[in-house]
């Protein structure tokens, strides 16, 4: 009944949403889109998809980290232990390794698990944030079955010189700065971008997972990270260099699980730091661009699990683990005649990984080089259809050469309307930890393989934009890591998954009055299913078959009022239907407003934020809570 | 105007969401049958409790959750019975859980524990709680349920067993000791180098201590060994015989003995059965795995049933099965993830 009532009121908020553009006919007054420039390390085909992050959520960030931007996006599910804690993107039913996440080009993603940590990276407000759902990642890296989450730093041409500095403060010892200072003007620019982030994330909220139940506060959750990015740019003629730096480091206590509260004292600490440094240079002519890219990457990370015994403290787990990268790329565009493009790049990557576990004293040192090149020929044939062919050919030092076709069709059958499909096969290979972690690994692990499909249809007016995707992937030799007699873990090239589903995102814009509404609405429908040998999950863990977000913003004279709603369905969270409890539907609604004034040249605001305004008790992952209602106040000033 | 009023409208009361409230329902073990206690897998919270009733005939499968609406935790590993209560050790959540046997509920705790493993009954009034990562074991009084002080035996411990006033226990994980320890003064008095990783122990009708090891594991830095079965002297843990296996990638556990005390069982992937005089390992077993994957076993003396777990991949549900004493199978439920441990009630 209560999956019904979720089903109804998804139906309900989907009617809204998708009739809501057909009374803007009737209105006199239209608002333009604000224009927003995106740098792109590679010049993307036109028959790419990519979807492009809603800026706002960016500007309005303080310390926000990205999985909590990513969570609006329709196709996406965020998987995050709390606030702090590990936070996972996945694709439309695929793994987090299967997402890859680049920076201004230099692929992030940790060569040990293969994901990405997204709480450790911060939204700020000046980075640019893309997405490439499925087989459009291939215009920028193989292997990534869900998608692509690309980075980039701020565009020369946007930045003009400014002081901005964000505070803010609010439950549970909840302590957020932000300062960003962009200086220069013709040739040479520099935007330099600091957050820190704190909380004591010591919140409190209903154990209904012990006995007896009852109401706790979260113990040893706190955690800090503090961001600096640096961008130098300088543009001249068909010239332009830049260099980019971004030094994290983080420090975070993981809480128990709501089922082992009362173990003994329990600690248990993760610290990351990374230090990345990216060089570009980006040659333009008319029909000819040639970029450079050189890229260093050093991080580490060290993890610690004990118990107090009485007196007596117990080690249970003491790992650290580094890794250093080095990244170079070279690509092209070049017109072949006016409806013929080729696009081509050829990158290389060194990674090195160093693991210790020193109560166990295992661990392994390896380094792994790949070669990934790609070629792409776009034929833009009139106005009305391009197509566009594209390959890559990828060398891991430990497997066969893989190569990776796809093609992309788009059509405009009307001015309004844009059709765009494209199917794909895609490779990626085991990361060093399924190869060589101790114990568990599996050196005979064979490359995971995918096919990608996706069709999506876009509906465009000035005001009012919606889009409609169908995909379907199929995944064979997926890698899943499974228990083993000796209670260790190990991976195996056993899974093999269909996911297939529909997304809808919709916006509009109206103006009545003195009033602005701006409406964002995204719902997925995806039903992934598995098979591992005669094991089956109808539904795979933690993904609902149906999600949404809505964001209603009101903008009166200098007054901001933002409504945001997040809809789960029911998930499940143990594969083949086997013992476990169901996270139930769950609906959160977040609130804020906002309120700024401008005195000359300066802007000065102040924010009030209200989360989990039903005060909901709910989790994410199952027995790791989240906090209940909560609030924080920020103030922001702009010069 | 006003369609803008409504859309904002019927924009929050979407809004509004329902919560599921879960209620204990009334259980009756009726005092007879056995519990299997399913580990879950670790740190996602699905361990579980399940019981056959053997006066209905009918299977439970999470007995716990049904009696007090409350998971029951993180890797359950063991259930030890006595004076009518049910002591459930959840390894990873640190706790014991004690609940009534006639119906399930909820009657106390023991908290503060690091990562038990099994509690061993010495007395009315004291426990023993063997710990993966702890060097000592855990002192319980009975009374009040709390730590009352450690026994530092200098090595993490595993199973144990009592005997004409000496517990005697092994030392599995990185270990290859067997240690008898005094209960008046919690001396350690004897100990026994034996095979790698002694994962369990029984004691025979002749009062000799019999402990069986695994090995190790490939890829482990404390090593791997060919697994063995030793038998030992209980009075000074002097070995008495001892057998190895034929194979290095043999990992037999659990092994158990019946009331009689003349006769051994243990899981080698398959089911096998040896007499305490024999001289060699069986090489026929006596119930075949085929395609099951069997993990937990215990011999039901009262009703002369063999009682084994199937954890098939290790996250499915699991399966439990009773074959009669000569490997003939008499039926089979579906259990919950990793069933490992089975506690019968009165055997």
């Amino acid at each position: 009944m209560i999956y019904i009532n979720n089903i109804l009121k998804i139906f309900i908020l989907q009617c809204i949403l998708l009739t809501f553009p057909l009374f803007l006919k009737s209105q006199i007054d239209t608002i333009h889109l604000k224009e927003v420039e995106v740098k792109e390390l590679y010049s993307n085909s036109p028959n790419i998809n990519k979807h492009q992050i809603d800026s706002f959520r960016l500007m309005h960030s303080v310390s926000a980290n990205t999985g909590e931007i990513l969570r609006f996006e329709s196709g996406l599910n965020v998987k995050t232990f709390g606030d702090g804690s590990l936070t996972t993107v996945s694709f439309r039913g695929t793994d987090a390794s299967h997402t890859k996440v680049d920076w201004n080009g230099m692929q992030i993603n940790s060569a040990m698990n293969g994901q990405i940590d997204f709480s450790l990276i911060p939204a700020l407000p000046y980075n640019n944030l893309n997405l490439f759902y499925g087989a459009n990642s291939l215009i920028t890296s193989s292997g990534a079955f869900g998608g692509q989450v690309s980075f980039n730093s701020p565009n020369f041409n946007k930045l003009s010189p400014f002081i901005e500095i964000k505070q803010e403060v609010g439950s549970f010892g909840l302590y957020n700065s932000y300062l960003g200072v962009s200086i220069g003007k013709k040739y040479l620019k520099s935007i330099t971008q600091l957050s820190y982030h704190k909380s004591n994330n010591d919140f409190k909220y209903f154990n209904n997972a012990v006995l007896p139940t009852q109401e706790m506060t979260q113990q040893s959750a706190d955690f800090k990270r503090i961001n600096i990015f640096q961008d130098l740019i300088y543009k001249k003629n068909k010239n332009e260099f830049s260099l980019h730096y971004w030094q994290a480091n983080a420090e975070r206590q993981i809480p128990q699980i709501m089922t082992n509260v009362f173990s003994s004292q329990h600690i248990e600490k993760q610290g990351d730091k990374s230090s990345r440094i990216s060089g570009t240079w980006n040659y333009q002519r008319k029909c000819f661009d040639l970029t450079l890219s050189e890229g260093v990457s050093v991080s580490e990370l060290y993890y610690n699990l004990e118990h107090y015994s009485g007196t007596n403290l117990v080690t249970y787990i003491n790992s650290k683990s580094n890794e250093k990268s080095y990244f170079s790329s070279v690509s092209t565009n070049f017109c072949v005649t006016n409806n013929v493009h080729l696009n081509s790049s050829i990158k290389y990557d060194f990674r090195n990984v160093n693991i210790y576990e020193q109560k166990s004293e295992v661990g392994y040192n390896v380094k792994n080089n790949v070669i990934d090149a790609m070629v792409n020929l776009d034929f833009n044939k009139g106005n009305w259809y391009n197509v566009t062919l594209l390959s890559r050919f990828v060398k891991n030092q430990n497997f066969e050469p893989a190569i990776i076709p796809s093609v992309f069709f788009k059509l405009l059958p009307m001015h309004d309307i844009v059709i765009k499909t494209s199917l794909s096969h895609n490779t990626n290979f085991p990361n060093l930890n399924a190869l060589y972690y101790i114990p568990g690994g599996n050196i005979y692990l064979k490359p995971e393989n995918a096919w990608q499909s996706d069709l999506s249809v876009k509906y465009q007016k000035i005001n009012n934009e919606t889009e409609l995707e169908f995909f379907y992937n199929n995944v064979t030799n997926w890698i899943l890591w499974q228990p083993t007699q000796f209670g260790y873990w190990s991976p195996n090239n056993v899974r093999n998954v269909i996911s297939k589903g529909l997304q809808i995102k919709t916006m509009c814009n109206l103006k009545v009055n003195k009033f602005i509404f701006n409406l964002h609405g995204a719902y997925t429908f995806n039903i992934a299913k598995a098979k591992d040998k005669e094991f089956v999950s109808e539904q795979l863990p933690y993904l609902p078959i149906h999600d949404g977000t809505a964001s209603l913003r009101i903008r009166y004279l200098n007054y901001e009022f933002c409504f945001d709603e997040l809809i789960y369905g029911t998930r499940l969270t143990s594969n083949y239907g086997s013992y476990s409890h169901l996270l139930e539907p769950l609906w959160l609604t977040n609130l804020s407003i906002m309120s700024f004034v401008k005195i000359i040249k300066s802007k000065l605001s102040v924010e009030f934020k209200l989360n989990n305004l039903f005060n909901t008790n709910y989790q994410l992952i199952l027995w790791r809570p989240m906090p209940m209602r909560n609030a924080s106040i920020v103030l922001s000033f702009k010069i | 105007m006003r369609k803008y009023l409504l859309y904002t409208l019927l924009f929050i009361i979407v809004f509004s969401c329902k919560k599921k409230t879960d209620e204990p329902i009334s259980v009756n073990t009726n005092n007879s049958g056995f519990f299997v206690v399913n580990e879950g897998n670790y740190t996602w919270g699905n361990s579980s409790l399940s019981f056959f009733d053997e006066t209905n005939n009918k299977f439970h499968q999470d007995i716990f959750y049904e009696a007090n609406a409350v998971p029951l935790g993180d890797v359950a590993y063991s259930m030890t019975i006595h004076n009518n209560k049910g002591y459930i050790v959840v390894n990873n959540s640190g706790i014991i859980y004690i609940v009534n046997l006639s119906d399930m509920k909820y009657s106390g705790k023991i908290t503060g524990l690091g990562s038990p493993r099994q509690m061993l009954i010495i007395n009315d009034t004291l426990a023993y709680v063997s710990d993966l990562y702890d060097t000592r074991i855990t002192k319980i009084n009975l009374q009040n349920n709390s730590i009352v002080g450690f026994v530092n035996i200098g090595h993490t411990s595993e199973k144990m067993i009592l005997l004409n006033g000496k517990v005697y226990v092994t030392t599995w994980s990185y270990g290859n000791m067997v240690y008898s320890i005094d209960i008046l003064t919690d001396n350690k008095l004897d100990s026994a180098i034996v095979g790698k990783q002694p994962n369990s122990i029984v004691n025979d009708k002749n009062n000799n201590i019999w402990v069986l090891c695994d090995g190790g594991f490939t890829g482990s830095s404390y090593g791997q060994e060919n697994a063995s079965l030793w038998c030992l002297n209980s009075s000074d843990l002097t070995e008495i015989k001892h057998f190895t296996f034929s194979d290095i990638s043999m990992s037999p556990v659990r092994l158990c003995a019946n009331r009689a005390g003349d006769t051994l069982y243990y899981i080698n992937n398959n089911i096998y059965r040896m007499s305490i005089t024999d001289n060699l390992l069986p090489n026929i077993p006596l119930i075949t795995a085929h395609s099951k994957n069997f993990y937990g076993l215990a011999i039901n003396s009262l009703t002369n049933e063999i009682i084994v777990t199937d954890a098939k991949n290790y996250v499915a549900n699991g399966e439990t099965l009773i074959f009669d004493l000569n490997g003939n199978l008499i039926k089979s439920y579906t259990a919950g993830v990793n069933p490992g441990w089975i506690e019968i009630m009165g055997n």
